[in-house]
């Protein structure tokens, strides 16, 4: 088991003639996950390596019977993309593009508020059940198959943490690159819930930073509604007020998501946050023996 | 991009919002001319125009009552720092007399991913101080996009806030037409403090602080004068170039990719008793010409005395990362400034061997790393 993706995730890759859209392609096929079709507006009837290529999403799904899509096409034109994956009744959308407009991601999240649709990102190195699927951008040698869940709001340090993990022998069901992005379709507290339900999943990791409020809220819904395992590690302890840190995410403002906050939040609530990156695997280790 | 104050008063005012009578001077002609047109000859307020909070504090607004003491106002505003910040601009503005000052803002909210509307019946603090001290006179109001600001709401919360019903239908306009900016201008933030009640019971914008998402700055061809000026700026064009970069201050100079694993680096400098320099990452593209752009600007800032070089590669590969360095390293020469380097992850033992082929031991161990840059910067 894992959660939202699989060996039974039939994704198409929005954007598959594009430079990063092809090479990504390449590489999650080889990676083992199952490509079923490409989608590119005025391409349909090509196709990419063998992957059939269709002018819209929703003929791709149709055809295809695809439940999952991959985004790679420019920001200008990204939550447009968004928006016809919504529409083509995609259940599971990863946008990797960076630079979307942050009022058309208010729309865009009031838009999935009423439908059941999960958009993970944007500006997400994407999301990997180890040896099922993998729809993003990382390198799969830092992750194998195991019981930990993971969700991160930074790809870097994604890498950093599962990799410690790994060479412990501590694999992973599910790691979710959450975005870092100031708005994102998908935040800690929406998908925890679906780590405590899945039955193969039995330690979650949290990797968060500055900025937002997201961290705070997900501490308190853990205290009243779970009972797995969790761990957190932080960023930016050491960042200064009102700068903002590469991560359009990671800026504290009005007083509000800082480093104490959040650390105060976990802690308050039993969950114990890791110092470095590195004591996230001898806490992992401590809390699984 | 954040608008300097002089910049929003032009759209606000544009967008019928009340702004005192001012003018923007750089030259000593130019205050001259505004004492005698915007002051009437009687008396201006001078405030710098920076980028930073707090500018009241700090002695960037005084105000002059003759036109000899409006030029060594002018004079002594521009050679002074504020907050570290150097002014170029003054903007000279007729003196409002005030009766009482309220504060309004728009942002937007993470947790609702919606925009959130502020009101304050104590303007001219900032508004985190507002929030902190005094929180019951601060009303928050998450707008639905789909409706904007409604009337109703903004006369609940005069109600809330104890303000005068006297300016209801003022302020209703004021922060409907601060609204449709927030919108029209794909604004971050949008915030007038004070807005400022005159003696004579007008409302009126006293300040003015617009901030635009720079991810929807090509929407807006009308700001290509600012955009011109912001492209300018030194972070946005390392930006630009694949560098992501803020400065800091410390004595350790940082070279990182991706954001979390750049802040997180930062962190354990500050922890083993280092203090980072500045936030640096490479990561949107690694190659000689980047690097070198990276290396020669954490050179150029005061007081670094050592470099740390950390990344974590997943689809950077470390090979490319270290032909890069070396190239960048060769290009600049003789640098004398230490440098501790761990790379980690895709084709890392390729990328070890041509470190060392040019004398750069690299460490495997993050911690290691860290610690030595600290203690070469000591």
């Amino acid at each position: 088991m894992s959660i939202l993706v699989d060996k039974n995730t039939r994704l198409i890759v929005q954007g598959i003639t594009g430079r990063q859209g092809s090479f990504h392609a390449r590489r999650m096929k080889q990676d083992g996950t199952n490509i079923v079709a490409g989608v590119v507006p005025g391409k349909g009837g090509q196709d990419f390596e063998g992957i059939e290529i269709f002018d819209t999403a929703l003929e791709a799904r149709l055809v295809k019977d695809a439940n999952a899509s991959i985004i790679f096409v420019p920001p200008k034109i990204a939550s447009e993309s968004i928006t016809e994956a919504i529409d083509a009744g995609i259940k599971v959308v990863v946008c990797i593009t960076d630079g979307i407009p942050v009022h058309e991601m208010i729309e865009i999240k009031e838009r999935l508020s009423k439908e059941e649709t999960w958009l993970i990102g944007p500006n997400t190195p994407g999301m990997i059940t180890p040896e099922e699927a993998k729809l993003g951008i990382m390198a799969i040698h830092a992750f194998k198959r195991g019981h930990i869940g993971i969700a991160t709001r930074s790809g870097s340090l994604t890498y950093e943490i599962a990799y410690e993990l790994t060479r412990a022998g501590l694999g992973q069901s599910t790691v979710v690159g959450l975005g870092g992005d100031y708005i994102k379709g998908t935040d800690f507290i929406d998908i925890i819930p679906l780590f405590e339900k899945d039955p193969d999943t039995h330690l979650i990791v949290m990797v968060g930073e500055i900025g937002g409020t997201d961290e705070e809220r997900t501490a308190k819904y853990i205290k009243e509604h779970c009972s797995k395992a969790y761990i957190a590690y932080l960023a930016g302890s050491s960042a200064p007020p009102d700068q903002q840190m590469g991560h359009a995410g990671a800026i504290v403002s009005q007083g509000r998501g800082t480093f104490k906050s959040k650390v105060e939040a976990f802690e308050k609530v039993g969950i114990p946050v890791a110092k470095y990156p590195r004591e996230v695997k001898d806490i992992a280790l401590r809390l699984l023996k | 991009m954040k608008l300097y104050e002089y910049q929003a008063k032009k759209y606000f005012g544009e967008n019928q919002i009340p702004i005192p009578n001012g003018m923007v001077c750089s030259t000593e002609n130019e205050v001259k001319d505004a004492f005698t047109h915007v002051g009437k000859g009687k008396e201006v307020v001078l405030k710098s125009q920076v980028l930073v909070g707090g500018r009241g504090k700090s002695g960037g607004i005084k105000i002059a009552k003759s036109i000899e003491e409006t030029v060594s106002t002018f004079k002594g505003l521009l050679s002074q720092k504020i907050k570290g910040l150097p002014v170029s601009k003054v903007l000279v503005e007729e003196k409002i007399e005030i009766k009482c000052e309220y504060y309004v803002g728009i942002t937007i909210d993470p947790t609702a991913s919606k925009p959130i509307l502020l009101m304050s019946s104590k303007g001219g603090m900032e508004v985190e101080t507002i929030a902190k001290e005094s929180p019951s006179a601060l009303y928050q109001y998450i707008v639905n996009p789909r409706y904007g600001v409604p009337s109703y709401q903004i006369l609940k919360a005069m109600g809330e806030l104890n303000i005068s019903r006297g300016i209801s239908n003022q302020l209703i306009d004021v922060i409907k037409k601060l609204y449709k900016i927030f919108c029209g201008f794909d604004a971050t933030l949008t915030e007038i403090n004070p807005l400022a009640e005159s003696s004579n019971g007008k409302l009126i914008a006293v300040d003015a602080r617009l901030n635009i998402d720079n991810n929807a700055l090509f929407k807006h061809p009308e700001l290509e004068e600012l955009k011109k000026e912001f492209a300018e700026n030194k972070e946005t064009y390392l930006k630009g170039k694949g560098v992501d970069f803020v400065y800091v201050g410390g004595n350790v100079g940082l070279i990182c990719a991706g954001a979390g694993m750049t802040m997180a680096t930062m962190d354990l400098v500050n922890a083993m008793g280092g203090k980072p320099a500045c936030f640096c990452d490479v990561s949107a593209g690694i190659n000689p010409q980047s690097m070198e752009l990276a290396i020669k600007t954490v050179l150029s800032l005061n007081g670094v005395k050592s470099i740390l070089v950390n990344m974590f590669g997943g689809l950077t590969r470390m090979d490319e990362v270290a032909k890069s360095f070396v190239a960048a390293w060769q290009n600049i020469g003789g640098i004398s400034l230490p440098v501790a380097i761990r790379l980690e992850g895709t084709n890392v033992e390729e990328g070890r061997r041509i470190m060392k082929e040019h004398g750069f031991e690299m460490f495997t161990n993050l911690y290691d790393a860290v610690k030595k840059a600290v203690d070469l910067g000591a």
